[in-house]
């Protein structure tokens, strides 16, 4: 399997220039192919622990380390140091299997010393090719039209234009988006489209994690069910990691296979709670006396962290 | 149909009524020509020197569009600089400003001691009349990117001149778009100022040399000259406003095809 990555992080501690605590003492162990969410309080920094994943922020202390089992893609210069080898594993992980994929594969380090300014945007890759990242908003860009939205970062990469042509064709079918559509612009779009053009976006590289900074909150809860049924589908043919950013707890049990509740902000992770349904899920699963349990038990540790 | 007479038709009564105000003024005060003449005498000084006018207009306009164009030119250059760093940025944009609001009359004079007087130089005055408002303009589209978007780029680790192609530039088209309304405008006065100061050599000449004779020579010619360069700079205004809200249009436009800077 190429599509898999594993996140991790340990005594993760993100302090901005202002002197502001981000988030503090976050550990945190993501198994290949596995989808968590991570729900907590507005501001508790969730998102921040997102960019830092992404690389695009660093801790200011702690260690944080992305891995991957399949052959590493040319990382270009300015790319992550690589790493000492062998990931610090987590008490939460205790699966043998992927401690062992983990040992044999290439890993990257951060591991920041003092705080580093953040850079004004050019020229800084720290990040890696295998991260996708889907933002709150879908952040297109207006001048493009659909198709070449999405193969944005096929260009940026230098990739030859028919292969993009072709990568943003299969991309736009996965994610249930018309040929006719590919010639519109953002702006022509409702929004549930535009956050579709988006993840295709995401998708078009083909990302062995995918980091989702709560891509859904400005949908309506219909268009929003339709987008996690439509995730999950994606996920089940395609098993990246995943990491899924929320505020609503129905979505975040829905979709993983764990939901992480963090504290407020400065936040750390107070639970990791299992959801055992299997996959593939039905959207009637919404319904059963199991999910609303599940869903009381997120609420009510989310209403603890918000204390 | 029926509402562009409606549009139109308001402004065109005032234009009657006030032409024919002027007309009875100076009759009825019995004002002397040299000091406002009637509008037929307008009229008939217009179509009196009306090749020394079409021309003087010709080389008014190519004056103030060799300005504008060259501004629309040097000034996005200059904001691309001044997108790339901030060091840069802080010691050179507080300038930037501060010339803005140095009377181009009074720098008029040193052009023409520094580059003589002639073309050129009635270029050099539109051109820096009209540079500021797309330097200031532009910089600020480069600058007003989406942190999120820079984000996105980064994340995919695109090259400085990727983020400037791919993203400052083309977001910073309807900025530039504002710019240039403001610019086209200023052209054509610094065009006509420029004349006033360099244009007074030439034995063609332009609009600004036609108002200064004027005031000599004829009043009614003055006028003339005015006019016409009132028209001009309705024209390049809108001619510009118009270009503008056409680019802008295919900018987010699903009709438009193309989009700038890919």
């Amino acid at each position: 399997m190429s599509h898999e990555m594993s996140v991790n992080a340990t005594r993760v501690e993100m302090q901005f220039p202002s002197g502001q605590l981000g988030v503090r003492d976050v550990s945190l162990s993501v198994r290949r192919g596995e989808l968590i969410s991570m729900v907590g309080p507005s501001g508790c920094g969730k998102s921040t622990l997102l960019r830092m994943i992404a690389g695009l922020m660093s801790p200011t202390s702690g260690e944080l380390q992305v891995s991957t089992a399949s052959s590493p893609l040319p990382l270009g210069e300015g790319g992550r140091r690589p790493g000492e080898g062998r990931p610090a594993l987590d008490s939460q992980n205790k699966d043998s299997a992927a401690r062992e994929a983990d040992s044999q594969s290439e890993s990257q380090t951060h591991r920041v010393p003092q705080p580093s300014p953040l850079p004004e945007g050019e020229g800084t890759a720290a990040t890696d090719p295998r991260i996708a990242f889907v933002f709150q908003d879908s952040n297109l860009l207006p001048w493009r039209s659909v198709f070449d939205n999405i193969r944005l970062p096929l260009e940026l990469r230098g990739v030859p234009f028919g292969e993009q042509r072709a990568a943003v064709e299969s991309s736009l079918k996965l994610i249930g988006l018309k040929p006719d559509d590919s010639a519109k612009r953002p702006r022509m779009l409702s929004g549930g489209m535009r956050m579709r053009v988006s993840l295709a976006r995401a998708l078009v590289t083909h990302p062995e994690l995918l980091l989702l900074d709560e891509p859904f909150a400005a949908l309506d809860d219909l268009l929003r069910q339709q987008l996690n049924e439509e995730l999950l589908r994606i996920w089940t043919e395609q098993r990246w990691t995943g990491l899924f950013v929320t505020h609503n707890v129905a979505e975040a049990v829905f979709l993983s296979q764990r939901v992480l509740v963090m504290s407020k902000s400065p936040g750390t992770f107070i639970a990791d709670i299992a959801v055992p349904f299997e996959h593939p899920r039905d959207p009637e699963l919404r319904s059963t006396p199991e999910f609303a349990k599940l869903t009381g038990e997120v609420s009510r540790s989310l209403r603890e962290a918000a204390r | 149909m029926n509402r562009l007479v409606k549009a139109a038709l308001p402004p065109a009564v005032l234009f009657v009524l006030v032409i024919a105000a002027w007309h009875y003024a100076v009759v009825g005060f019995g004002i002397k020509a040299f000091l406002v003449p009637k509008p037929s005498g307008v009229w008939q000084a217009a179509v009196e020197n009306r090749s020394e006018l079409l021309f003087a207009i010709g080389l008014t306009a190519a004056a103030a569009m060799c300005g504008f164009v060259s501004s629309l030119l040097i000034g996005s250059l200059t904001a691309c600089v001044f997108s790339q760093s901030r060091m840069i940025r802080s010691s050179c944009y507080p300038y930037a400003i501060f010339l803005q609001t140095v009377p181009i009359v009074a720098v008029a004079p040193i052009i023409v001691v520094w580059f003589g007087a002639g073309f050129h130089s009635v270029v050099l005055v539109s051109f820096m009349i009209s540079l500021f408002p797309i330097v200031t303009n532009v910089t600020s589209g480069m600058l007003a990117v989406d942190p999120d978007l820079l984000d996105l780029f980064r994340l995919y680790r695109a090259s400085r001149w990727q983020v400037l192609w791919k993203l400052r530039l083309p977001h910073s088209v309807p900025f530039l778009v504002a710019g240039a309304r403001t610019s086209s405008g200023m052209a054509v006065v610094g065009a006509i100022v420029g004349e006033f100061f360099a244009g007074n050599l030439a034995e063609r000449h332009g609009l600004g040399y036609m108002i200064l004779q004027g005031t000599q020579f004829s009043t009614a010619k003055l006028f003339a000259a005015v006019i016409a360069s009132t028209l001009l700079g309705i024209t390049i205004f809108g001619a510009s406003t118009l270009i503008g809200s056409t680019v802008l249009s295919r900018w987010s436009d699903p009709k438009g095809g193309g989009h700038p800077g890919a």
